[in-house]
């Protein structure tokens, strides 16, 4: 019997659905984690612990709903899906100012040149987006999706995420003006 | 065009590869909440000793010769034999999907 880490994560699912196999499920937390905290992190506006504990709920949930997984997404893609659900919930539950800190929904101010720290920057810039901005581009640039994967993740028209996307990226460009020597140097 | 042109510094910055978050133990803590795993051999044993009981109860009421004459006469009188089929076949189904429930 081969070992869970030389599986597929659709053998790796079948084990889960079959035996209930927790060990099966741990290894597709192992290699989903980090996509999914990175994503949390970004759409929480580097909030790691609030974002951890949405991480950790997306895979609980995952775990209850995996019979409903059809396969005809990647899982990643589901996992992704789940994510930007409970975080969209926890967003119409919570105030602001519980997610994210007071620079949220701020246009933000363009940094000094001499900014020591562009990632900073990226940062503060990304929390000066709306959240619908903020999650198009995460989808599309963190996680990698196509525009077509991240408007079925968000359950948005395509015209949707490509309008998110270049708004999004014309305060981004004009907050790191400052910054594009460095980044073509 | 689907994709933003490659040369534009803006999608080299956020095409950035997100550096590996490390576990730290948050598979860990997962499984950890999972709930407890599925006893698939609990359901079938619960509704089979519940059957089995059944049965016993019914004899131990009625006497198996007496149940019997009783299901001959119901027979003799023209009383259908519905409830005892449907009995039976309800029990088949029963531990049929007993046992299949994953």
């Amino acid at each position: 019997m081969p070992n869970v880490v030389e599986l597929s994560d659709s053998d790796l699912i079948a084990r889960v659905l079959l035996d209930d196999d927790h060990h099966a499920f741990g290894e597709l937390v192992k290699r989903h984690q980090s996509n999914i905290r990175a994503l949390l992190r970004k759409l929480t506006g580097g909030n790691t612990v609030r974002a951890d504990e949405l991480a950790q709920d997306t895979f609980l949930r995952a775990y209850r709903q995996l019979a409903k997984f059809r396969g005809d997404a990647k899982f990643a893609t589901w996992l992704y899906r789940i994510a930007y659900n409970l975080f969209q919930s926890e967003v119409r539950a919570a105030k602001p100012t519980e997610l994210f800190d007071e620079a949220v929904h701020t246009e933000p101010q363009p940094p000094a040149v001499a900014a020591i720290d562009f990632h900073e920057d990226l940062t503060t810039a990304m929390r000066g987006l709306n959240e619908n901005e903020r999650v198009a581009i995460t989808l599309c640039y963190t996680t990698g999706l196509t525009q077509e994967e991240a408007a079925a993740v968000l359950q948005w028209p395509l015209g949707t995420v490509k309008t998110n996307i270049l708004t999004a990226k014309e305060k981004l460009r004009r907050y790191l003006a400052p910054w594009k020597d460095y980044s073509t140097a | 065009m689907n994709q933003p042109p490659e040369n534009d510094w803006l999608n080299r910055v956020l095409k950035d590869e997100p550096p590996y978050i490390n576990d730290d133990g948050f598979t860990a803590r997962v499984v950890a909440g999972l709930p407890p795993k599925r006893r698939h051999w609990l359901r079938p044993v619960i509704i089979g000793t519940a059957t089995v009981t059944g049965i016993l109860l019914t004899f131990s009421i009625t006497p198996p010769v007496e149940l019997l004459n009783q299901i001959l006469a119901w027979t003799y009188y023209g009383i259908p034999l519905i409830p005892v089929g449907l009995a039976l076949a309800f029990m088949v189904v029963s531990v049929k999907f007993a046992i299949d429930e994953p």
